[in-house]
């Protein structure tokens, strides 16, 4: 009896592990999609009315979602204070704060964090220039994340399944 | 009076704390905050300028500073300004956002909140041989503005007539109370004053260097009055007409007319029965006579009232007030 319950809870928390992987790989290409999104609005703003960057941090932080609209909030918090840090920095270090809550790899955060340290150093056109090269690469990160998701979803939530499986028959 | 100049004395020492420091470097902040709030109180301007040693100007005098805040005449016990303070002052009086100000980087200066401005140098980025923006900006002009109230007190009785205001031209070399004494006047004009048997009136002020109204984000800084419109950082001429045809002023101000333009501007809002209040450089109507444009203004007696300031005791001091028609002085 006690050998069937124990089975059940090792394959069922195994099963979880591998979801819970495999859903990482979901996260990613949405939050590359929003944070593609979001960009096009902060170039959008930049280009048609020339809204200060912390105005449009403000704006942005309202306008997105979990967890990106915390880390834009942040960001306007720490323009505010004025403390001699460049944007740059600050974008950079409040990606860092809460990467725990993101699913981007080293390379999302190279090209995020690029569009940070350019934001707001330059004239309009150059911007918008700038903006649109991120954009397109955030693109591709996007398309590999997917084939990473179509590839490893299938991989890890089968993985979680027989690894659960197999250590039950280990133990039996 | 004292009271009063204590809160004047309060009112530039808490403008600087709240908005100049907050646009200057970590550095340099933490210098200027140091500096004896006897002399903050007085100061006219403070120079940045990159590699060379941060000063601040007072009563037309510039002064040295130390790191500890203390005035100093020897160039090598003074804060040397760096690049890290340049880069970190753009930023912060851009709110970080270069492409935000792109025409103020063409103007070569910004106006900051209370109307404070901040004119910069660098290198000019041509385009068909206009300047089409600034780079590597390395030096920093931080004017302090300063409202005087009651600064056109002794004017306002000359330049009235049965209730209704004369065309006026203030006539003064630079740094002599010009645009703060316009400044007063549009402000007692706009809001009127029954003990001194003035009527407000509608202003429409074309503030094409934001001085007089010193707008922040559109906004009037200073107090301009209740009844005045500003057109902020519109070129003159075209202000001029624009207002006339939006606003109905009654009275229009604008600070250094001198262009052909302005003249045609000035004939339109004339034909419109639109009365002018607007300044010149100059000492003397002699010396503004030699302008082609304002000799011809004076010559058809366009103005009934020219004003002439000196610094002779102290800035703002009126030496003639002339009626435009008769050429003679009306003030003693």
């Amino acid at each position: 009896m006690y050998k069937i319950l124990g089975s059940v809870i090792i394959l069922v928390s195994s099963t979880l592990v591998g979801l819970l992987v495999a859903n990482k790989y979901k996260i990613r290409v949405k939050q590359l999609k929003d944070i593609r999104g979001n960009f096009q609005i902060i170039e959008t703003e930049i280009f048609y009315t020339a809204t200060p960057i912390i105005e449009v941090m403000e704006k942005i932080s309202k306008q997105a979602r979990q967890p990106l609209c915390k880390i834009y909030d942040d960001i306007a918090k720490k323009l505010k204070k004025r403390e001699g840090e460049s944007l740059g920095d600050i974008w950079k270090n409040a990606f860092e704060r809460r990467k725990e809550y993101t699913c981007f790899t080293k390379e999302d955060l190279e090209t995020i964090n690029f569009f940070g340290s350019i934001l707001g150093t330059t004239d309009r056109q150059s911007q918008v220039k700038n903006a649109k090269l991120v954009q397109s690469q955030l693109m591709k990160l996007e398309e590999h994340a997917e084939k990473d998701y179509i590839k490893n979803e299938k991989l890890f939530r089968n993985l979680g399944i027989l690894l659960g499986l197999a250590i039950v028959i280990i133990l039996l | 009076m004292n009271i009063q100049n204590q809160r004047k004395k309060n009112a530039t020492i808490m403008s600087i704390y709240n908005i100049i420091l907050p646009s200057l470097s970590t550095n340099i902040r933490e210098v200027i905050k140091r500096v004896d709030p006897g002399y903050l109180n007085a100061v006219e301007e403070i120079r940045i300028r990159e590699n060379r040693p941060l000063m601040i100007t007072l009563n037309n005098r510039d002064y040295l500073l130390k790191v500890d805040g203390n005035i100093t005449s020897s160039i090598n016990d003074a804060y040397f300004v760096n690049r890290q303070d340049t880069l970190n002052i753009l930023q912060l009086i851009s709110d970080y956002s270069i492409y935000a100000i792109e025409e103020e980087l063409r103007n070569g200066y910004i106006t900051l909140k209370g109307g404070h401005r901040v004119g910069f140098t660098g290198k000019g980025v041509l385009e068909d041989g206009e300047i089409k923006t600034l780079k590597y900006i390395s030096g920093f002009n931080f004017r302090i503005s300063r409202e005087i109230k009651g600064a056109a007190n002794i004017v306002i009785p000359y330049i009235k007539d049965r209730g209704e205001i004369l065309h006026t031209l203030i006539i003064s070399p630079p740094q002599c109370g010009k645009t703060t004494l316009l400044r007063d006047l549009i402000r007692q004009i706009s809001n009127g004053d029954i003990n001194k048997g003035l009527r407000g009136y509608k202003v429409g002020v074309v503030d094409e260097r934001s001085e007089l109204a010193g707008c922040f984000k559109g906004v009037p800084q200073n107090e301009i009055g209740i009844r005045t419109d500003v057109l902020d950082a519109c070129p003159k001429a075209k202000g001029m007409i624009m207002l006339i045809r939006s606003m109905s002023p009654r009275i229009i101000a604008t600070d250094e007319i001198g262009s052909k333009e302005d003249m045609l501007a000035i004939e339109e809002a004339l034909n419109a029965g639109i009365k002018i209040i607007t300044t010149v450089h100059g000492s003397s109507i002699e010396e503004v006579s030699r302008k082609p444009v304002l000799r011809d203004l004076i010559n058809n007696k366009v103005f009934e009232r020219l004003i002439i300031l000196s610094s002779r005791k102290g800035a703002g001091t009126i030496e003639k007030i002339i009626n435009g028609k008769t050429l003679k002085n009306i003030f003693n």
